[in-house]
């Protein structure tokens, strides 16, 4: 694990709302001042079936798995590069089991720390405003966040 | 483990749709004008039991085609990488599917033609039930 050998210097945690029964397929970063002239190294997603349950600023509850399961990410730095294209969503959950429930019930797994955990980047400057949650079929949604917690550092 | 000894540089999400019900042989990547020539750290390769619909909203292969799955990466004219298990590319745990408890292969940073490269179905395989179209699709980390 990345995380032990490296260790966790600074966290931020951001969160995406979407709008209450958005109908878009694109969610955009809003913009993030503390973090313009951070560098990235690592960003991890929480969801709703395990960790916390609501978003810190009250902005809603925390994105379910049948979003995470139907979500891509793309995150963009300060080249304009996309150098993030469509990252599913599961890939950024560190936890182990979590279930989707829908008009049926199944387990899906994602991401855990006997294989991988954390994805760490390179340390990158990204431009939050030009990064975005892409759906390819718009979920209705309310009261819902989509919560990261962002490692980052000071230097490059 | 391959982000022990590297961050993630670039990711892509890459898949190969198949429009054809039972199709077995070779499926091809299509042309990624953004993956020409630059390095592959390491490849996922995702099934159904990981999301259900790649980014354009096709269904993903199912759990039982992947496991009769096998990938062919080329560099230049020479197959450097025969028929592998997409198994072997899957570091994600679920639905009874096995998968590399080592994490993703490291790749070394060699450079593909995705052209040239494509997905072997089993010859035994039926595809009975499957969705149509669905895809193939794999997180490509690269370095440019």
């Amino acid at each position: 694990m990345i995380l032990n050998k490296l260790g966790v210097k600074k966290v931020y945690t951001l969160e995406v709302q979407p709008l209450n029964s958005a109908t878009q397929t694109t969610w955009q970063f809003p913009d993030i001042p503390f973090l313009r002239e951070k560098y990235i190294t690592g960003i991890s997603l929480s969801n709703n079936a395990n960790g916390v349950t609501s978003g810190k600023d009250n902005l809603g509850h925390l994105v379910p798995e049948n979003i995470i399961y139907a979500a891509f990410l793309t995150l963009v730095d300060n080249t304009g590069i996309q150098f993030i294209q469509n990252m599913p969503l599961d890939e950024l959950c560190i936890q182990t089991t979590i279930n989707v429930t829908g008009a049926t019930t199944t387990t899906r797994y994602i991401r855990s720390s006997n294989t991988n955990g954390l994805l760490i980047f390179k340390p990158v400057n990204i431009v939050w405003t030009k990064c975005f949650i892409y759906l390819p079929a718009a979920t209705t949604v309310a009261n819902l966040c989509c919560q990261f917690n962002v490692y980052y550092q000071d230097q490059k | 483990m391959i982000f022990q000894d590297y961050p993630v540089f670039n990711y892509q999400l890459v898949t190969i749709q198949v429009n054809v019900a039972s199709a077995t042989g070779r499926q091809y990547f299509p042309d990624l004008p953004n993956l020409r020539n630059v390095q592959t750290l390491g490849i996922i390769a995702y099934h159904a039991g990981v999301f259900d619909k790649d980014n354009n909203g096709v269904y993903l292969v199912t759990t039982t085609q992947f496991l009769q799955s096998y990938l062919t990466l080329t560099v230049g004219n020479e197959e450097v990488i025969q028929n592998m298990d997409l198994q072997f590319l899957n570091p994600i745990t679920g639905n009874n599917v096995p998968y590399n408890t080592s994490g993703i292969i490291p790749l070394n940073g060699q450079r593909f033609d995705f052209s040239k490269s494509y997905v072997t179905i089993g010859q035994g395989y039926t595809g009975q039930g499957d969705p149509v179209p669905y895809s193939y699709a794999f997180g490509i980390y690269y370095v440019k």
